[in-house]
């Protein structure tokens, strides 16, 4: 039950920020690479960004083991992609707290 | 207006004891009234061969022994008409379970899904002096759920049930789960709301309400799963 309520209020929280994101850069227009550092050196969207990321995550993980429970039988098989797929999580999730980090640096 | 026309019927054969692989048998049925139901062509057709095996009891949607894939639909023989379907139609078994030959089917697999859920209602003992009485809103909560006649439509239209039939309940077995947690005289609410919160029982269910659309008492138990993750969420609660 908690995997399924994580991936429900995940999706919701995933869809509302999407929207918010898509808003913010419509309006703000960042033209080049100092303009998108400056946007994403406020704290509101840092803030909006880590929780879009872990969202993320756990709703990519959840759907993927739902597909890989659905479909591979073999438990072997099963627990060698769910290794890869949590492998792949992890170094998206590093990848993102990178460049968040990396704009902390910048700016 | 009676109309009547010739029909051709492509049926699956299959005798596991002597046939290698299955094979598709074409029947014809001359000057037939389209308003004739599905079953009583079968039965004509048996007449002509009587090798054919198709199950059947009642001839009028209640016993749920004459479930059967026609033109790719779940569906009982006995309420189908002809004019509803295409000419030529083509009839297989219900797909998903081990055929035992020609259109029936072993359905153990979904009714040992259906004992798991324990279909029926738990009391505290010693059993009461009267009757457990339920207010009629109390009542109403088990319309769309207690009609099931278990003729295994929407369990073999699943595809969560064709991948994981041991696993997964099935949409039969969980309308069944539900119409006891909705139960007022039921006192395992709490047990059986438990006992499904796993990832395969009740959460194999991606609502893809293949069962709903196939159901031939217009039951929904897409809803009914919903009902039940919500008690599931207000128990925890």
């Amino acid at each position: 039950m908690h995997a399924w309520l994580i991936q429900r209020f995940s999706g919701i929280y995933i869809g509302i920020f999407s929207i918010i994101l898509m808003l913010t850069l419509w309006q703000v227009a960042p033209e080049g690479y100092a303009q998108w550092v400056a946007l994403f050196s406020n704290a509101w969207l840092q803030l909006g960004m880590s929780l879009f990321a872990v969202a993320l995550l756990f709703h990519a993980w959840i759907g993927m083991r739902d597909i890989i429970i659905d479909y591979i039988h073999p438990v072997w098989l099963k627990m060698l992609i769910l290794s890869g797929i949590i492998l792949m999580l992890l170094a998206s999730g590093f990848w993102f707290l990178k460049a968040l980090l990396l704009v902390e640096v910048i700016s | 207006m009676m109309s009547t026309t010739d029909w051709t019927f492509n049926i699956y054969r299959f005798n596991p004891e002597t046939d290698q692989k299955p094979t598709i048998k074409s029947y014809e049925l001359q000057g037939v009234d389209s308003e004739m139901m599905l079953l009583d062509a079968l039965l004509a057709i048996k007449k002509q061969d009587p090798t054919l095996g198709f199950r059947k009891s009642c001839r009028e949607g209640v016993c749920g022994s004459d479930g059967m894939n026609v033109d790719g639909v779940n569906r009982l023989s006995c309420v189908t008409r002809l004019s509803e379907l295409n000419n030529p139609v083509e009839i297989r078994p219900l797909p998903g379970l081990p055929v035992i030959r020609d259109l029936i089917i072993d359905m153990e697999q979904f009714y040992k899904q259906y004992r798991a859920v324990k279909p029926y209602l738990i009391g505290a003992e010693p059993e009461p002096e009267v009757e457990r009485l339920q207010t009629p809103a109390q009542r109403d909560l088990l319309d769309g759920l207690y009609e099931c006649i278990l003729c295994g439509c929407c369990s073999t239209a699943c595809p969560s049930f064709w991948w994981n039939p041991d696993k997964f309940l099935g949409p039969a077995a969980l309308l069944q789960a539900s119409r006891f947690i909705e139960d007022s005289r039921d006192e395992a609410t709490h047990v059986r709301l438990d006992q499904l919160d796993d990832a395969y029982k009740l959460f194999r269910c991606h609502t893809i309400m293949s069962c709903v659309q196939v159901c031939p008492k217009q039951l929904n138990p897409t809803r009914a799963i919903g009902r039940i993750k919500e008690r599931m969420v207000q128990n925890k609660l």
